[in-house]
């Protein structure tokens, strides 16, 4: 079973390089360096796996899970946070608001997917997200 | 004549302020140009190299053949160093800091170190933190003691970046020692430390040679970082001669909240200090270790006001389950424990009855003389 990942993150590099990685272990992956772009991309074709970034430009990671939460009643998806804003407080509110797993950065790219690998069976032995 | 000659002066004085000014233009113009140019020719670099660098990262590229390609682009190979080792770690990063001294990008730092140009000795002290090497703190000392304060407070920052026990050791050694940068910076900066080496910070708190206001930075810095690992030699400092250190100790053994302290804690609640048993108290009460209320409430005929006072308020701060040992009926036969616990309570709009406060003057706190507090 394929599981779709979608990665949002404003710097193009780290995207570019956290899809080969994720795309070498066996993972599509889709990407968006903005909230707004990633709300539409999750409205419009909804990924397994989403992550993102909480500093992004136009909606950030916290108001983009608040939005799905609002749309959804709760996350549609296996939330992965990924961020350089990585206090108690942040993380705190990243897994209130459901986010699955949160790496801080700077951040291990083999860690990245063991997490990502983790999620995904989660989902598996789970069912539905 | 004369009208003639100065139309001639003010001819040439024209002339050649038109010509350095047009001189200058085309330095300026010439320089933005070069400068626009690099851009480009950077920005070309960068086109070309990502991929193989990628390559090179996801392991689909041998470092050999990495190496040569990144020495023929070396801005570019520069530039994508720096870029990643920001926003990485781990085995990657180690991979991409093996490349950089193999190029020859960390030496380059350093040699940077001590050129004439402030911006380029900044640039290295900044470059050098991002690296990481550990040879790198012997230089970074030096650039903390730099004549110019920008290239000070970056190489300040980058100290507290590297990831040695080497560079925790001097960052503390920098509050010892008088520097150009303010204390309070440094110890801001220290504050921030994500990883901070263990050995090195246990060493440094049972260093009685440090001064003490050093000391008492780091005490409180492992209370705020909730730093379990140092727990068993905040218990070694409760026996220091330095009554500030032991009061100190005590109460960042309450904010890191290790349970193992529990026992070390009660053990000192019959202090022969007034200040160390306040302390004791308030640090149990933060583990909310309902067995030790009987403790506490027992403090509440304490010989010293203070260690009574602190006793009553944690009793209440602990919620019902505390204010139930300010009641008459658990309050202990002593007019001075009836006092604090009244006051307490209506301090906090908590009431007690009227017929259950002291009346006139009573015997001594615990039957003991009171302290001087």
């Amino acid at each position: 079973m394929e599981f779709n990942v979608l990665i949002v993150d404003e710097d193009e590099l780290l995207l570019r390089l956290m899809k080969l990685k994720l795309e070498q272990s066996g993972f599509p992956v889709e990407t968006a360096t903005d909230g707004e772009v990633a709300l539409q991309q999750i409205q419009g074709n909804m990924p397994d796996l989403v992550i993102t970034e909480l500093m992004l430009p136009r909606l950030d990671g916290f108001q983009l899970m608040r939005e799905l939460n609002k749309l959804h009643g709760e996350l549609p998806a296996r939330f992965i946070v990924i961020s350089f804003r990585n206090g108690p407080d942040d993380r705190l509110m990243a897994l209130n608001l459901g986010a699955f797993d949160f790496v801080p950065k700077p951040l291990s790219l083999y860690e990245l997917t063991a997490r990502a690998k983790l999620a995904c069976a989660n989902i598996r032995q789970g069912g539905e997200v | 004549m004369i009208f003639a000659e100065s139309a001639n002066w003010l001819v040439v004085v024209v002339i050649v302020s038109v010509s350095i000014s047009l001189l200058l233009l085309l330095v300026i113009f010439s320089h933005r140009i070069n400068q626009l140019w690099q851009e480009k020719r950077l920005l070309a670099g960068i086109e070309q190299l990502l991929p193989h660098f990628e390559g090179f990262i996801l392991g689909q590229l041998e470092p050999k053949e990495f190496m040569e390609l990144a020495l023929h682009n070396r801005p570019a190979a520069h530039h994508l160093t720096l870029r990643y080792l920001g926003m990485l770690k781990g085995r990657t990063k180690h991979q991409i800091l093996e490349l950089a001294e193999g190029i020859g990008f960390v030496s380059h730092a350093v040699k940077n170190a001590s050129s004439f140009s402030w911006k380029r000795r900044e640039i290295a002290a900044m470059e050098l933190g991002v690296y990481g090497h550990a040879g790198a703190v012997e230089v970074l000392q030096k650039l903390v003691g730099d004549r110019c304060s920008e290239v000070r407070h970056t190489a300040l920052r980058s100290m507290s970046l590297l990831d040695s026990s080497l560079a925790f050791g001097a960052l503390i050694e920098l509050l010892e020692r008088p520097t150009q940068i303010d204390v309070a910076r440094i110890m801001e900066i220290v504050r921030e430390i994500n990883n901070p080496n263990i050995e090195v910070l246990n060493q440094k708190l049972l260093d009685s040679s440090l001064p003490q206001l050093t000391r008492l930075f780091l005490i409180d810095l492992v209370g705020e970082w909730g730093e379990y690992r140092v727990t068993s030699t905040l218990h070694t400092l409760t026996k220091d001669d330095n009554m500030e250190i032991v009061i100190r100790s005590i109460k960042s053994m309450g904010r890191i909240g290790s349970e193992a302290s529990i026992p070390h804690l009660i053990g000192l609640i019959d202090h022969e200090k007034w200040e160390v048993r306040a302390q004791v108290i308030r640090a149990i009460a933060t583990f909310e270790y309902m067995e030790a209320l009987q403790l506490i409430a027992n403090c509440l005929t304490d010989r010293a006001y203070w260690v009574r006072r602190a006793a009553a308020e944690v009793l209440v701060a602990l919620g019902p389950e505390g204010e139930r040992w300010l009641q008459p009926d658990q309050l202990p036969d002593d007019p001075f424990a009836r006092d604090i616990a009244h006051y307490v309570l209506f301090r906090r709009g908590l009431t007690m009855e009227a017929a259950d406060l002291p009346q006139g003057p009573g015997p001594q706190p615990g039957g003991l003389q009171t302290e001087q507090s």
